[in-house]
């Protein structure tokens, strides 16, 4: 076999064995997808169908039979709000950590760590305090522990940005005539666009897929999405069908938000945001 | 270890000075003290009767080209330039004028609207000089602005430096490790080693009167031949043993190296410029034997086999030698070094033509 057709080959196999991967990746949300337009017979049916008559009442049941609006509403005050205050502190502190190394590493070291501890852990010390300051079921209290959670995430990651541009251009900026704070305004900021982005969608996903919070925490005013899709595990047995349909419409909005800044995503992953 | 180790410079008014040194000497780290990026643990910068150290940068009026170049890349080249006058408050008339009046000068005029990713190292390294310039700044601080070039280019843009220094008159300090470079353009040269300044003089000086082994192994090119050898008395007369040859001294040399070393254990310094090559014995002339042949136009380098070691000779192209030929040399300029302290004791100079 010469060189080009034994490229070719290899090249079939890694398409070959790619489009394996994703769709065994992308299968169960796939079948979630088709399950949300079955009517519960074909749901249930054995063998499974693929092909079958597409049915809207699912939908209907959820937005009749469940708080879905006010859970996406507060799902996605929730996931703004953490964005609007890890955002922010976390750049400010990733930047003291960057260039003055505060804390001599140790200080980032601790950071690192709190990201690892359990948030199960913490859940039951957590639902003592709200409830005894009558906070429970209320959205500042799921905001402030989804920030806090999401704080030495952002920290960390803005960090690892911050590091990646060399210090010669803060320098050249303050011998030039800026102030140190002017100096991170007029460069660093701008070549740090990409990485705020990436930064800040996934602590905007974190937080609306964020379940065991709002589950302790809220019960009927601060409901989020994920709590709305709990609901549909009842005593009578779980509705599928109506499941189905709820978390397509919670996960639609992520998958958008996800393909609309993939390219941001995938920079910001894998290089730092300049050259 | 420090970076930086005891140093007192003394930089005139205007000059062109440069800080001469391999990687890890501290040039940078000097540089960026004196920029006030930096802050020393100890020391006083004085910008003529005015303390420096408590100064922030953007208040000190100097401008630095970095050897990265450091230029902003979300700005377009006027931007980059414009910078430190805009910080200056200056108007936007008045910035358009001076922008486009130093990169007239540079020729970088056509550039102006692009961002640096578009531009080449030549052109790059001609903005951040525009930046740095735009200010008239009272120091011109250089961190080894020609190393990122092509050789050629690096030549050009040797003599653009001279030229421009000339017409304006702002000090320049002007960090290199290379050699040829400083010797090129500066009016006064610090040759530094890990941290340490060894000699501060003109460049004739640097040359011609080395104060240690270091700068006169390090200032010229081939670089100087270092010989070690022992002092030997006989018969009231004195010699270098360098082991394979004997170089007999006079007796003024003799009595100056007894007196100043610390002992008799000395290194011989020549130049490769400085052997005179002779096909024919002559008296006083020394026996070496042909090692390899270099043609390294316009001249050629012969490596003469001194025992198990090679000293080099610059020799014109007409001289034509093959290994295993027998030579006969004579020192025009020999240094005499202590091998312990790699001082200077003394110097001789003969002319044998």
């Amino acid at each position: 076999m010469n060189r080009e057709s034994r490229e070719a080959l290899q090249k079939a196999i890694l398409y070959i064995l790619m489009a394996i991967v994703i769709v065994i990746v992308l299968f169960p949300i796939i079948w979630m997808g088709l399950t949300a337009f079955k009517n519960d017979r074909d749901i249930l049916s054995i063998p499974p169908k693929i092909l079958f008559t597409p049915t809207l009442e699912n939908f209907g049941f959820v937005f009749e039979r469940s708080n879905v609006v006010k859970g996406l509403t507060n799902s996605l005050i929730t996931a703004i709000a953490v964005i609007a205050i890890t955002i922010p502190v976390g750049l400010l502190a990733a930047y003291s950590l960057a260039r003055y190394n505060v804390g001599g590493g140790h200080l980032a070291f601790y950071i690192l760590t709190i990201k690892m501890f359990p948030p199960i852990a913490a859940i039951i010390p957590y639902f003592v305090i709200f409830r005894n300051l009558g906070l429970l079921d209320n959205l500042a209290s799921l905001i402030l522990l989804n920030s806090l959670f999401n704080l030495p995430f952002t920290t960390w990651l803005l960090m690892s940005f911050i590091k990646e541009i060399p210090t010669d251009l803060e320098e050249a900026a303050m011998i030039a005539g800026a102030t140190r704070f002017e100096a991170f305004r007029e460069v660093i900021l701008p070549l740090l666009r990409p990485a705020l982005a990436v930064t800040a969608i996934f602590a905007g996903i974190f937080t609306w897929n964020e379940f065991l919070f709002a589950y302790i925490i809220t019960r009927t005013e601060a409901i989020t999405i994920t709590r709305v899709m709990a609901g549909f595990f009842t005593e009578r047995g779980i509705l599928w069908g109506p499941l189905s349909a709820c978390a397509l419409i919670a996960t639609i909005p992520m998958f958008v938000l996800a393909l609309a800044t993939q390219k941001y995503i995938v920079r910001g992953l894998t290089l730092g945001a300049v050259k | 270890m420090p970076v930086l180790n005891n140093i007192n410079l003394d930089i005139r008014d205007g000059e062109f000075f440069c800080l001469l040194g391999p990687s890890g000497a501290g040039k940078t780290t000097l540089l960026r003290i004196i920029a006030g990026v930096e802050i020393p643990t100890s020391g006083e910068i004085y910008f003529d009767d005015r303390l420096m150290n408590d100064v922030l940068p953007k208040d000190r009026n100097v401008s630095m080209m970095f050897q990265s170049y450091a230029l902003f890349p979300h700005m377009t080249v006027f931007d980059n330039i414009a910078y430190p006058l805009r910080k200056r408050k200056m108007n936007e008339q008045e910035i358009k004028n001076a922008v486009e009046k130093i990169a007239d000068t540079l020729h970088i005029k056509h550039l102006l609207s692009r961002l640096p990713k578009q531009l080449s190292g030549g052109e790059r390294q001609r903005v951040a000089l525009g930046r740095a310039l735009v200010i008239k700044p009272d120091v011109l601080l250089l961190d080894e602005p020609l190393t990122n070039l092509d050789a050629k280019l690096r030549i050009e843009m040797r003599a653009e430096f001279k030229k421009l220094s000339k017409e304006l008159r702002t000090t320049i300090i002007y960090a290199t490790p290379d050699q040829a470079e400083a010797l090129s353009v500066a009016d006064r040269i610090a040759v530094m080693n890990l941290g340490v300044v060894h000699q501060v003089g003109i460049p004739d000086e640097l040359y011609h009167e080395p104060m240690d082994t270091f700068v006169a192994s390090f200032v010229g090119s081939p670089a100087m031949n270092m010989i070690e050898c022992t002092l030997i008395e006989e018969n009231g007369k004195a010699y270098l043993d360098a082991g394979e040859f004997k170089y007999w001294l006079t007796k003024s040399m003799a009595e100056v190296i007894m007196k100043q070393a610390s002992s008799n254990d000395l290194i011989l310094g020549v130049r490769p410029e400085d052997i005179v090559i002779l096909m024919e014995p002559q008296e006083a002339a020394i026996m070496f034997e042909v090692f390899a042949y270099e043609a390294i136009k316009p001249d050629a380098v012969v490596d003469l086999k001194v025992g198990n070691r090679l000293i080099k000779v610059l020799v014109s192209r007409e001289l034509m030698l093959n290994p295993g030929d027998k030579v006969w040399c004579k020192f025009n300029r020999i240094y005499i070094f202590d091998k312990k302290t790699g001082q200077i004791i003394t110097s001789e100079v003969k002319s044998h033509g």
